[in-house]
């Protein structure tokens, strides 16, 4: 899975992380993956595994959850079957479906949205610059509008 | 007659929570919230605390993960997509 990270990270999608979830009683299986892998190893913690409850009937082990930039749960996916091109295929096409929304706001382009975009967003419209990623309320026009609707996402 | 009754009061005041405990941990298991396709997952459960047993991107051996470390909402503007790999969740 560490390698599919990266090869979705080449493919553009930058902000993708992916989290290993072991379970906190299986000890060798632990050390195994540990030793053989570079992600991150979550422990859910046995008996009540919250992790997996959560997500059930998809919380199974070789499960994939894959979650939105604002904790919305996007889709799940059985790897039964392995990493195939399916797999693969289906991970990538939620997350693209998805990404675009997640970049509004990044006015300046570094993943993150912050006042630095703010900055970013009133040097354009002072400078009369028609960059798109300022246009934040998607209605077309570059104003104090979108600054306003920036500062709100910001807030949240 | 007199006996039973003892029998039953001190049984009663012996064991007074075990009864209960059990409806509360069955109570929680089935309103534990479930997530499905579409659904945002509750602050409180992208908050849950997780030790990190194996360490690698942001995170060192014995860290805590939560979700919410990847929610640009709730970490001052990080927005991460987060792919939950599930292994031995058996």
């Amino acid at each position: 899975m560490s390698d599919f990270q990266e090869e979705l990270r080449s493919d553009g999608y930058e902000n993708v992380v992916i989290i290993a979830v072991g379970q906190s009683n299986i000890s060798s299986f632990n050390s195994n993956f540990c030793s053989n892998s570079d992600l991150p190893l979550v422990m859910d913690t046995y008996p009540s595994l919250p992790i997996r409850e959560q997500f059930a009937p998809n919380g199974l082990h070789k499960q994939v959850v894959i979650i939105g930039y604002d904790g919305n749960l996007l889709g799940t996916y059985s790897l039964n079957s392995g990493l195939n091109s399916s797999a693969r295929n289906y991970i990538s096409d939620v997350i693209d479906a998805n990404y675009q929304q997640a970049l509004v706001g990044d006015v300046n382009g570094d993943d993150m949205i912050n006042v630095l975009d703010v900055v970013q967003l009133v040097n354009i419209i002072l400078s009369n610059d028609n960059n798109s990623s300022g246009d934040i309320n998607g209605d077309g026009t570059i104003n104090v509008l979108d600054v306003v609707q920036l500062v709100n996402l910001i807030l949240g | 007659m007199v006996f039973l009754t003892t029998l039953i009061l001190f049984v009663s005041l012996t064991f007074p929570n075990s009864s209960n405990s059990c409806v509360f941990n069955d109570f929680q298991s089935q309103f534990r919230t479930v997530y499905n396709i579409g659904d945002t997952l509750s602050i409180e459960d992208q908050n849950t605390l997780y030790p990190v047993c194996n360490g690698s991107g942001n995170y060192i051996t014995g860290d805590s993960f939560k979700l919410s470390d990847l929610n640009g909402d709730l970490n001052g503007g990080d927005y991460k997509f987060t792919i939950i790999s599930m292994n031995a969740t058996w």
